[in-house]
């Protein structure tokens, strides 16, 4: 389905299609369900007000990417939050899978690696988390991440081998 | 284990739940259903061009007036100030005025002396006030400021000497002191610059003389700063 690409229609259907992409990328960073699910509003609401029309699909996905990493940079320097500190446990966040149910020992041992992995990301300093989750995950360049988090590209690239380097570490015999 | 795969897959179990999703659409309705919000959006379409100009205008309008109302302020302040500044320099002209004509009448009293005639000198304390008269007539007398050596203040006196320098009379004010020649040698040593401060002329001769006091004698260089005499104060 093509949703229309000015901001005041179709705002139902887009909120419903990319409110996992914006909640994905404030749990990389705040890793809090609460605090994700004020940002995603947060987003949206901007999204409302903003009443602009974009020049393509693509054009929304960054601009909602970019507009989620500055209400979670807002978020994350405002004095309740640093006052209040990280949430260290990974373990609450939501599963589209009810593996509660599922004792199965590949299941186990699936959620295991997950947490394993998932868990070395979330152990990476605040700056990297989020150009790892946009290079790995929403395949974006480095050009474009540059462009959504106001860094230069060599930046961006500096920030993705640390972090490479850093997760080797952490995750013995991974291969980027 | 290839990181992208793994955490790729790992990330797509990273979503929100259907309550949290509902609950997330609900306030984002509720938030944008709010009056202001639309009055917002509405507000953004404005042109800025009009507001930017009104703001600029009545900027330009109120310094303007705060300008006109500093101007007229100053304005009346300068010229209260002039009236007061020209009314002190006429009382301190008269004040000269006064003690300068004082001092002719002193001086007809010594025998032999040539009274100078046409007024006398400026005070050298008041210059910049000095009366007319006292330019055009012949530079036969002066009034010598003079720093006596136990005084710390300068006092305004006249000399007047003889022709044949034997004697001279200084007036002091409403005093008259006389003097004597003496043998006395002369200074040792003289502050040049103290004797630069005595200009003293002859009334004969029409030169400058430089005098040098101490208690009741004085020490009188010519122009050239070469020794004319030592004089005694003389009963």
């Amino acid at each position: 389905m093509e949703l229309s690409l000015v901001t005041s229609e179709s705002f139902d259907e887009v909120m419903r299609h990319y409110t996992p992409t914006v909640y994905r990328i404030a749990f990389t960073r705040l890793k809090n369900p609460t605090d994700c699910e004020d940002i995603t509003q947060d987003v949206f609401v901007r999204y409302f007000r903003a009443n602009i029309t974009f020049e393509s699909e693509e054009h929304r996905k960054a601009w909602l990417i970019r507009c989620t990493v500055n209400c979670v940079n807002t978020f994350a320097t405002s004095a309740w939050a640093r006052h209040r500190g990280e949430t260290e446990d990974i373990e609450n966040f939501s599963e589209s899978e009810n593996l509660s149910n599922n004792t199965t020992e590949e299941a186990i041992e699936k959620k295991e690696l997950r947490q394993t992995v998932l868990s070395a990301v979330f152990k990476l300093p605040d700056k990297y988390r989020i150009p790892v989750h946009l290079f790995y995950f929403e395949d974006m360049s480095t050009a474009q991440i540059a462009v959504i988090t106001g860094t230069r590209e060599s930046t961006v690239r500096s920030q993705l081998t640390r972090a490479r380097k850093m997760l080797e570490n952490l995750l013995k015999g991974v291969e980027f | 284990m290839n990181f992208k795969e793994q955490y790729s897959n790992d990330m797509q179990h990273i979503i929100p739940t259907e309550e949290q999703c509902e609950k997330i659409r609900a306030r984002v309705y509720q938030e944008i259903q709010k009056p202001q919000t639309i009055q917002m959006a509405q507000k953004r379409k404005k042109p800025l061009v009009l507001k930017t100009i009104a703001i600029t205008g009545a900027s330009v309008a109120c310094l303007a007036l705060v300008a006109t109302v500093a101007l007229k302020f100053s304005a009346s302040n300068k010229f209260s100030e002039n009236t007061a500044g020209g009314a002190a320099v006429n009382t301190m002209w008269d004040s000269g005025k006064a003690a300068n004509d004082a001092v002719p009448e002193a001086a007809q009293s010594l025998s032999g002396y040539t009274v100078p005639t046409g007024g006398v000198t400026a005070d050298t304390a008041n210059d910049d006030y000095a009366r007319p008269e006292a330019k055009e007539s012949t530079p036969s007398s002066s009034i010598a400021q003079l720093p006596s050596a136990e005084q710390s203040s300068t006092i305004t006196v006249k000399t007047v000497f003889s022709e044949d320098m034997s004697e001279c009379a200084m007036y002091k004010g409403d005093s008259e002191v006389k003097y004597a020649l003496n043998n006395e040698a002369p200074l040792k040593s003289v502050d040049e610059k103290f004797l630069a401060l005595l200009p003293a002329i002859n009334s004969n001769i029409e030169k400058n003389l430089f005098i040098y006091f101490n208690d009741n004698k004085m020490w009188v260089y010519d122009e050239t700063k070469q020794f004319i005499g030592c004089y005694s104060e003389i009963d």
